[in-house]
């Protein structure tokens, strides 16, 4: 990732900011759990990161610094209150399950218990689980302790090994494919048994 | 739920691994109930990860939407004009 300064008319700040998009906009899906307001949330942090380009501090993590402008954003600006999201509508997709489909339907579940997650736990887990930063960075992210960021990991952790567990998926599989930015082709496509030649295949959909 | 989980290894599982000197108390939930296929409580946290980044990597992976790269066409015309 390019390195920036603190101006942002420099060609490396615009560099960062473009290598950072990309995570930017997966931090805010986690948030919000829709496309549209997810990326309305980007746009939005990115106009704020260029107005305070002089706040950051070259040297330091730059993918930290927007993600923290962009939760700031997400919890200062009555966001959260509009992420609500129905979990009512009637699974439409049961597909069958063939031993080398396992990995991919467990893929499929624990996007249905993540999605299912409160606010602060798909925070915490995309932040230290998915997107590279440390627990510290994360604790700066989120304004918090270390000990906070590890205290909610398990805790969030140990929820989804509570819906993974039981009977508390209420989510469709369509629905969070949904979520997580997959048409209803890809989502079905995924689905579709695989050729014998990839029959051994593992890891993914 | 899961078999044959220790293929299955995240990046960077190291610099934010498991809190190895402890049990968390999710395994502790997990062996008492019904998800099997683990055999560590580092395993899983594994697979929880590797879970995550493919979330992740789902969003990282997509083309960028038009109004991005619209800002971002913005942002080179305004450096250029800048300097």
């Amino acid at each position: 990732m390019a390195q920036p300064t603190n101006s942002s008319d420099t060609p490396e700040f615009q560099a960062a900011l473009v290598d950072v998009l990309p995570h930017l906009r997966a931090f805010a899906r986690s948030l919000t759990r829709r496309r549209e307001q997810a990326d309305d949330l980007v746009n939005d942090a990115v106009v704020r990161a260029l107005s305070a380009a002089d706040q950051f501090q070259p040297g330091t993590n730059f993918k930290a610094w927007m993600f923290t402008i962009l939760r700031n954003l997400y919890y200062n600006e009555g966001r959260k209150n509009r992420s609500v999201i129905s979990l009512d509508d009637a699974e439409t997709i049961v597909p069958s399950v063939s031993p080398s489909q396992q990995a991919a339907l467990e893929f499929c579940d624990f996007r249905r218990a993540f999605w299912q997650l409160g606010d602060d736990h798909r925070e915490v887990l995309i932040l230290v689980g998915a997107s590279g930063l440390s627990y510290e960075e994360a604790a700066e992210v989120c304004d918090c302790a270390i000990g906070t960021i590890k205290s909610r990991v398990s805790r969030a952790r140990g929820e989804l090994v509570r819906l993974l567990s039981g009977d508390g998926l209420r989510m469709t599989r369509t629905e969070s494919a949904a979520i997580s930015g997959l048409d209803a082709k890809t989502f079905l496509d995924s689905q579709v048994l695989p050729k014998p030649s990839e029959s051994t295949a593992e890891g993914g959909i | 739920m899961a078999e044959n989980k220790k293929e299955t290894v995240a990046p960077d599982s190291d610099k934010n691994g498991p809190d190895s000197e402890m049990t968390p108390q999710y395994w502790q939930q997990l062996t008492s109930g019904s998800f099997p296929g683990f055999e560590s409580p580092a395993q899983l946290d594994n697979w929880f990860d590797a879970q995550l980044v493919q979330i992740y990597s789902e969003v990282v992976s997509e083309p960028l939407p038009k109004e991005f790269l619209d800002l971002l066409e913005k942002l080179r015309e305004k450096s250029k004009t800048d300097r």
